[in-house]
């Protein structure tokens, strides 16, 4: 491959993701164009491109994922690459193939590697050539019930059978005793032929309390492949990771290293060029560990390890795709100190966590030293109802976990969003468990059960906040009633603007 | 100026006056205080209404809605005129307003006016990201009317329906 320099990037995506890719652009020297839907149009991404494009009403399907009108933007703003951010089409194989027939670089993996990646079957049988360890069980469809007894008994119990055309949990049968395998098999296979018109059934080992720890991968074109350690994700809500850290405080460092060399191997296996996450089971007793699958993409949680290895990985995206060699070996890379991240989100967690998009009247990120706050938002904008209620991410960098969860912890407090609930109170409950904080927990922590037992909906601890709201209504209705508020001096102000704007410095 | 001020739980009656740069407070009928305090940002308020009761809060107000940040907890409720209020129920027979509680756009209407509804009947349903909410009548009632149309994208406290009873 040869040397590509980019100069001009459009960004196929909204919200914090595209904002972290401008960041990386305008770093490297690059302009960056966006796209965004109607009702996208005051968003903080369009604000900050050099160049914005509209492509199309609020719904995704309508905009965001419209290949056509992506490409002919990138087209008709000059743009020599494409950078798909995560999620909309940044694992569509097809549009990854349009990027580079109309003559752009596509900023992520080969198009090859991410269908292989894609399909769970193909995927499975790729990587055991590989020698990577997937979870014990069958990838092809059960004959019948001997052959059912024969491999359960083989991998061990408790078993999980699933669908093979399936999802969303069904046609699927946790077995614990051998007795039961006959009549669970009946189910499942019932109830996947009543789904997906398919009554295919294969079997999976059940790996108990396990964590979700995953590796994160950068390959350059000239076949060099390093990995930069772990994140653990075991902290999820309905299979949603809310928050992330690294270093994973339960991984033995010959695991991490073992992990590290089966993602990179994964990674080598399917041809990888990029940066490109490997997910693993993590068994709970911290040893065995099973690939579930690569995301062939940026991940949301990607800055930690920015944060604890020093390496930017959007500016290694934007370097790769231009055809540079990555700068450094697996041998200068270290993993220093604790980093974590917080989602926050527009959900009511005092309200089973229901998304709560609107204006955001009020707004101030946290600040101070080795805080990060990746958004796409500003005070007087909103959270728009069409797309993932993200407010931001919170990324905290400590010398060691309780540094990072402390200082987390403040930053959270700092951290003011006026005008619509967020999971920032949620944050704190985890913060306070004492088994989160001695970090035991995996993916099944969050219990609605923990959930209704630690986030009370709050209830005003004094009159101040009731005595607030009387007075700001108050104020308003003075205002309306075209009195002068009693705490603003206007006239002040003007004058101080009127002075700025004499005496201001030339550009 | 008197106020009805509901947050979380708690429901107050507080009166409001101009003194000089400050206020006079009273809340629920109790001792006149002295409040101070300025304004500070988009929705910040410093506020110190004696005996150690003061500290930074953020107060948004979206109509009768109101938000207030104090500290980390977020405190939702409304602050009402009453006197607004008292003209609304000469004018309006008691009729109950079903509104919405996040912005959102409107799937379905199930009802339209003069509808009979028995108590818990859904009548619109609001999609807000990909999950639908059901609004229920309060009360069992006849549908005085229907404020939106399927499509429709609504606002945080928007109302909906608005009900009569079946037993005024």
């Amino acid at each position: 491959m040869t040397n590509r320099p980019l100069t001009r990037v459009l960004v196929a995506n909204r919200g914090e993701i595209a904002v972290r890719v401008i960041r990386g652009c305008h770093e490297e020297g690059l302009q960056a164009v966006a796209v965004y839907s109607e009702a996208d149009a005051d968003a903080l991404h369009v604000r900050m491109a050099d160049d914005a494009v509209c492509v199309g009403p609020a719904a995704s399907a309508s905009s965001y994922l419209v290949v056509d009108r992506i490409l002919q933007a990138a087209l008709d703003t000059g743009c020599d690459a494409v950078h798909p951010g995560y999620g909309f089409l940044s694992e569509n194989a097809g549009f990854a193939r349009r990027v580079a027939e109309a003559g752009l670089v596509w900023i992520g993996p080969p198009p090859a590697a991410i269908d292989a990646m894609g399909s769970k079957t193909e995927a499975r049988r790729t990587l055991r050539a590989a020698h990577v360890p997937v979870v014990p069980g069958t990838v092809d469809p059960l004959h019948d019930m001997d052959e059912a007894r024969r491999i359960a008994a083989d991998i061990g119990f408790p078993v999980m059978l699933k669908a093979a055309a399936g999802g969303g949990g069904k046609g699927m049968r946790r077995v614990d005793d051998p007795a039961d395998l006959e009549a669970a098999l009946t189910a499942a296979r019932s109830e996947a032929r009543k789904s997906f018109a398919d009554d295919a059934v294969y079997v999976e080992k059940l790996v108990e309390h396990a964590r979700h720890v995953e590796i994160q991968v950068l390959a350059d074109a000239h076949g060099t492949v390093v990995h930069l350690f772990e994140r653990d994700c075991s902290i999820q809500r309905r299979n949603q990771k809310v928050f992330e850290e690294t270093p994973s405080p339960v991984l033995a460092p010959e695991v991490r290293e073992a992990m590290g060399q089966v993602a990179c191997r994964a990674a080598a296996a399917v041809g990888y060029v990029g940066a490109g996450t490997c997910e693993f089971l993590l068994a709970s007793n911290h040893t065995d560990f099973y690939f579930l699958e690569m995301n062939t993409r940026l991940q949301v949680e990607h800055p930690i390890t920015e944060m604890v290895t020093g390496i930017d990985l959007v500016r290694a995206q934007l370097r790769v795709a231009a055809g540079e060699p990555l700068w450094f070996a697996q041998g200068d890379l270290t993993q220093t100190g604790h980093a974590v991240e917080c989602r926050v989100y527009a959900e009511d967690p005092y309200a089973g966590f229901r998304p709560s998009p609107g204006p955001l009247d009020g707004y101030r990120e946290p600040q101070g030293p080795f805080v990060r706050v990746d958004g796409g938002v500003y005070e007087g904008g909103e959270v728009p109802i069409h797309y993932d209620p993200m407010v931001a991410k919170l990324v905290v960098w400590g010398t060691d976990r309780e540094e990072a969860l402390s200082r987390a912890a403040r930053a959270l407090r700092d951290y003011k969003v006026v005008g619509i609930p967020t999971s920032i109170p949620f944050f704190l409950a985890l913060f306070d468990d004492p088994d989160f904080r001695a970090g035991r927990y995996h993916t099944g922590f969050l219990t609605p059960a923990w959930l209704a037992a630690h986030l009370a909906t709050p209830e005003p601890g004094d009159d101040l906040p009731l005595i607030a709201a009387a007075i700001a209504r108050f104020e308003r209705d003075r205002a309306l009633a075209g009195a002068a508020p009693a705490t603003t001096d206007a006239s002040a102000w003007k004058r101080a603007f009127r002075w700025a704007q004499h005496h201001r410095r030339p550009a | 100026m008197n106020y009805e001020v509901k947050l979380g739980d708690r429901v107050a009656s507080i009166d409001v006056r101009a003194d000089g740069e400050g206020w006079l407070v009273s809340v629920d009928g109790g001792p006149v205080r002295r409040v101070t305090g300025r304004r500070q940002g988009a929705t910040g308020w410093w506020l110190d209404a004696g005996d150690g009761l003061r500290r930074a809060v953020d107060v948004a107000l979206r109509g009768e809605q109101a938000f207030v940040l104090d500290g980390v907890d977020p405190l939702r409720g409304e602050v009402v005129d009453p006197r607004e209020h008292a003209l609304e129920l000469a004018g309006g027979g008691g009729a109950g307003r079903v509104t919405t509680q996040m912005p959102g756009a409107v799937v379905r209407v199930q009802v339209s006016a003069g509808d009979s509804v028995h108590a818990g009947q859904v009548l619109v349903v609001v999609e807000a990201m990909k999950m639908e909410n059901e609004f229920k009548a309060p009360f069992a009632g006849v549908v005085a009317s229907v404020e939106v149309a399927a499509g429709q994208a609504v606002e945080s406290g928007a109302v909906l329906v608005v009900l009569d009873p079946a037993d005024a």
